[in-house]
């Protein structure tokens, strides 16, 4: 069959209202990108293990305490063994950074610097959108990914353990539902600063994702080993460190279960979980800062 | 007016880009003719507020580019030059995403994404990433974008580049069709005259960031209606000293009875008559040069300052 154009000529559009929310084509778009490349897939595999590792613990400690009366299972074994609630979740926080931190170093290092490397800043420009536009269409995809990994994760494994435990048990869980949100949210908040704003000064991708963990590791590395040479201020440097101290406050962690520190290895903690937390928001800051200027020296208006 | 630049001022650095552009231009297809480095990308960009003019106005469509950028590309469409895609998406996801981008809604832009590959011929493989794509069809996708909006004037930068002759026919067809068929108006930035002489109605000529003329094509072309051929009955010298005297370029030819005289700016061929009645010279001959739109460029562009 020949393939061949039947076209109608040029039409023009009925003029209508035409507002829609800018941002989200652009956030969509990104995504859509991003979905596409194999390593992407890989990386969410890796936050999906994760999400049923921890899912399957925090399933397993409820199961345990349901049936704690009946004499099938011994409640108060099962928590010195895989933690307490609290544990879990702190712990699912932390290690699903981490690894929220390498899907996003695939998924969302080129959401910027492809653009600046295919000369895309004009088809997007030479369009009513304002740089405000672009920079929410942008963040918005890059917070998509610690959303939907670390957030509505922690907040599926805390439904669980509120849904599933007996009521006696249930009532100390519901507290815990707010805390462990803020410190996913908190966790979500560095990621998407850090890596938008590197992804805004570099402008190949695989160059940004490598520079973006080598950061991670390297601030986490320092704000480790400084404070334990004598130095506690250098603490706030470590984002990990961070998040721990936060988690640590908002959720009473406490002592450390066999099971909770087979998988992670908690750490010593900053001093103020407030000073830990405003360090968090002002590292992210720097990130969305760096996206601001980047937009600002090379679009007008 | 569609366009209209008042003392309009550009400067990278030492280099000025645009220096002093002064131009009013009307019509449903305008070539903005100049050699490379003319400063053509530069206007362009002031046109779509992608950057901002250090000294001077310009409107387009009668909005202000400094105050009124944003209406002014909801109205406008822009083809740039070079490679502004986006890799990964294929050609329809681009035409529909640039609708998108421009407040149509998904359904919408895509069933229009259609309508505008289908109308600048890409066939089957809009479904491919642009990446895969050749110059022309790339090219060919550019214009889509540009035109998925229904903007009211559309903005092409070299859109010819790089085609080969049969894309580049289609694609001029394609402003004509525009040009003619009730579609946006056309400002096609391009330094091959060929292009503007066969689609557009004005011109811009442009050379070393200034305005040498703006106005219709047929304008331009009565510029070179200023030189005559002439044969007298006789010698010709009397004659070409006599005009030669009044600031007229005068060329003598083999024969000594012939003279190529060009007069002076806003001097009249009557001037000759009245060369030939005061020299004594019984002219046989006058007739005024025929101009193609190449010589009419190259005398306005001048030589390069």
């Amino acid at each position: 069959m020949i393939d061949r154009i039947f076209d109608v000529g040029y039409r023009r559009l009925d003029a209508g209202p035409r507002h829609r929310f800018a941002p989200w084509p652009i956030a969509r778009t990104a995504l859509l990108l991003a979905w596409r490349r194999r390593a992407t897939k890989v990386g969410l595999l890796f936050c999906l293990g994760n999400v049923v590792l921890y899912g399957g613990l925090i399933i397993f400690q409820v199961l345990m305490q349901r049936f704690d009366n009946t004499g099938m299972a011994d409640a108060a074994l099962a928590e010195a063994v895989f933690g307490t609630a609290q544990e879990v979740l702190s712990s699912f926080v932390q290690v699903q950074f981490m690894t929220c931190a390498i899907a996003l170093a695939i998924v969302a290092a080129g959401f910027v610097a492809d653009d600046r490397q295919a000369g895309a800043f004009d088809l997007y420009f030479a369009r009513p959108l304002t740089r405000m536009d672009y920079a929410a269409g942008k963040v918005l995809a890059t917070a998509a990914v610690p959303l939907a990994a670390l957030v509505v994760p922690a907040f599926g494994l805390w439904f669980v353990a509120v849904g599933g435990t007996s009521a006696t048990h249930g009532a100390g869980l519901w507290s815990l539902g707010p805390p462990t949100m803020a410190t996913a949210l908190c966790g979500t908040l560095w990621l998407t600063g850090a890596v938008i704003g590197l992804s805004a000064m570099g402008e190949k991708a695989r160059a940004v994702g490598a520079v973006f963990v080598a950061l991670l590791l390297g601030l986490s590395a320092v704000g480790e080993a400084l404070p334990a040479a004598g130095y506690p201020p250098f603490g706030y440097l470590s984002p990990v460190r961070d998040l721990r101290t936060v988690a640590d406050a908002l959720l009473d962690v406490g002592s450390r279960s066999m099971g909770v520190a087979l998988l992670h290895k908690g750490g010593p903690l900053n001093a103020s979980a407030w000073g830990s937390f405003l360090a968090l928001v002002l590292q992210a800051a720097l990130g969305f800062g760096a996206l601001g200027w980047r937009l600002r020296r090379e679009v007008v208006g | 007016m569609l366009l209209a630049f008042q003392g309009v001022r550009k400067v990278f650095g030492s280099f000025a880009a645009l220096d002093d552009v002064t131009a009013r231009v009307e019509g449903r297809a305008i070539g903005l003719l100049g050699p490379n480095g003319a400063g053509k990308t530069t206007l362009m960009k002031i046109c779509l507020g992608l950057l901002a003019p250090d000294a001077g106005d310009a409107t387009v469509l009668g909005l202000d580019v400094r105050t009124q950028a944003k209406a002014i590309r909801m109205r406008l469409g822009y083809a740039a030059e070079g490679a502004g895609r986006i890799p990964g998406l294929s050609g329809l996801e681009s035409v529909a995403y640039a609708g998108e981008l421009c407040g149509l809604r998904r359904a919408d832009a895509l069933r229009r994404a259609h309508e505008m590959l289908d109308l600048v011929g890409l066939d089957e493989s809009r479904h491919r990433g642009v990446e895969t794509y050749s110059t022309g069809m790339h090219q060919r996708v550019k214009v889509a974008m540009a035109l998925v909006h229904d903007p009211a004037l559309v903005l092409l930068d070299e859109p010819t580049t790089g085609l080969d002759p049969e894309s580049r026919d289609a694609l001029l067809d394609l402003i004509v069709q525009l040009r003619d068929g009730g579609g946006p108006a056309v400002l096609l930035s391009t330094h091959l005259l060929h292009d503007v002489e066969r689609t557009c109605d004005a011109c811009v000529i442009m050379q070393s960031g200034r305005v040498r003329f703006a106005g219709p094509l047929a304008d331009l072309q009565v510029m070179r209606l200023q030189t005559f051929d002439l044969r007298t009955r006789g010698p010709a010298a009397p004659l070409a000293a006599w005009l030669g005297a009044r600031g007229c370029g005068v060329a003598t030819g083999r024969r000594d009875d012939a003279l190529t005289v060009r007069l002076p700016e806003n001097a009249e061929a009557g001037l000759i008559w009245a060369g030939a009645a005061a020299s004594g010279c019984a002219l046989w001959h006058l007739e005024a040069q025929s101009a193609s739109l190449e010589e009419a460029f190259l005398e306005a562009i001048g030589p390069k300052p």
